[in-house]
């Protein structure tokens, strides 16, 4: 085989497309939760799952059969030694770390003059962390909460073998 | 000819068609939710059962899913004994302690007598000030 690590990297993209599961877990206060990968997601509003959120499901459905079948081509093309390059899997994770951030900018700016209220969001990426909303005479304190799950560390060995592969396509050229 | 991305977008496409009907359905009930959301606007409601010169019972309405938690009710007169659970969808009957009963209604008689009310949804605290 000419590309083994390109062929791993294949491999293991697909199996990680394929397990219905959530990659993160995103909380404001307990009240709005959200699990959710590329392929899926599932929001929970005071208690109740959101129904609408399964449109977006089915689009999300749609795009995790889109990329199988890549990575399936993917497969065929690279056992049969011809290259093939699909960086979709490479990027996917890296995404999750952009998106606290683009939070943290709707939540203090965007909100925060909306609701013509000052919000403290505070920054976070991974972890747990306190975020204040004070009127005249309420003050709400929420937790929020954002976390990978056990799939979302998974979901970085395809990004890993994608760097290691262009590592190496640079030494030999 | 990338065949993948041909094929891969045919398959999608075809998936989304086939799940159409699944689509109309969970629009319509979807916007149903949505609707009954707003209507939690003018959630838990508080009303006082009866009152003497030592208690007030305050009855307290909770139209959402989840159990809500008072902690506490403080004014300068009255406090809550103990935090109560009041459960989904359900009510409770809190028992607020007056301390000075003339005192009190003197104050609420002047607009003065302010109570802070600490409440507890999930992760969520809720501290508010209100004037009785």
């Amino acid at each position: 085989m000419k590309y083994p690590i390109l062929f791993s990297y294949y491999i293991i993209s697909l199996i990680i497309v394929l397990i219905p599961f959530p990659w993160w877990y995103y909380s404001v206060g307990g009240i709005f939760q959200v699990f959710d990968s590329p392929f899926q997601v599932n929001i929970i509003f005071f208690g109740e799952n959101l129904i609408l959120a399964q449109i977006l499901n089915i689009l999300l459905n749609a795009f995790r059969i889109y990329v199988a079948i890549n990575l399936i081509y993917g497969i065929i093309l690279i056992a049969r030694n011809k290259m093939h390059r699909y960086s979709t899997m490479f990027w996917l994770p890296i995404f999750y770390f952009i998106d606290p951030i683009i939070l943290y900018f709707v939540f203090n700016y965007f909100l925060g003059q909306l609701l013509h209220e000052p919000i403290s969001y505070p920054f976070l990426i991974i972890g747990e962390e306190n975020l204040t909303i004070s009127s005249q005479n309420t003050n709400i304190q929420m937790t929020i909460i954002s976390e990978p799950t056990l799939l979302f560390w998974i979901s970085l060995i395809p990004t890993a073998l994608y760097i290691l592969f262009l590592l190496k396509e640079r030494k030999v050229s | 000819m990338n065949w993948g991305k041909v094929v891969g977008i045919l398959f999608a496409l075809l998936y989304i068609f086939l799940s159409f009907n699944a689509l109309q359905t969970d629009f319509y009930s979807g916007f149903q939710q949505i609707k009954s959301f707003i209507g939690l606007q003018d959630n838990l409601r508080f009303s006082v059962v009866s009152s003497n010169s030592s208690t007030i019972i305050l009855k307290v309405e909770n139209p959402l899913n989840v159990s809500i938690i008072v902690y506490n009710i403080t004014g300068d007169y009255v406090y809550l004994e103990k935090s109560y659970v009041i459960p989904p969808q359900g009510s409770e009957n809190l028992v607020l302690k007056v301390t000075n009963y003339n005192a009190l209604i003197n104050k609420i008689n002047k607009n003065e007598e302010t109570i802070t009310i600490s409440l507890r949804i999930l992760n969520t605290t809720i501290n508010e000030v209100e004037t009785l």
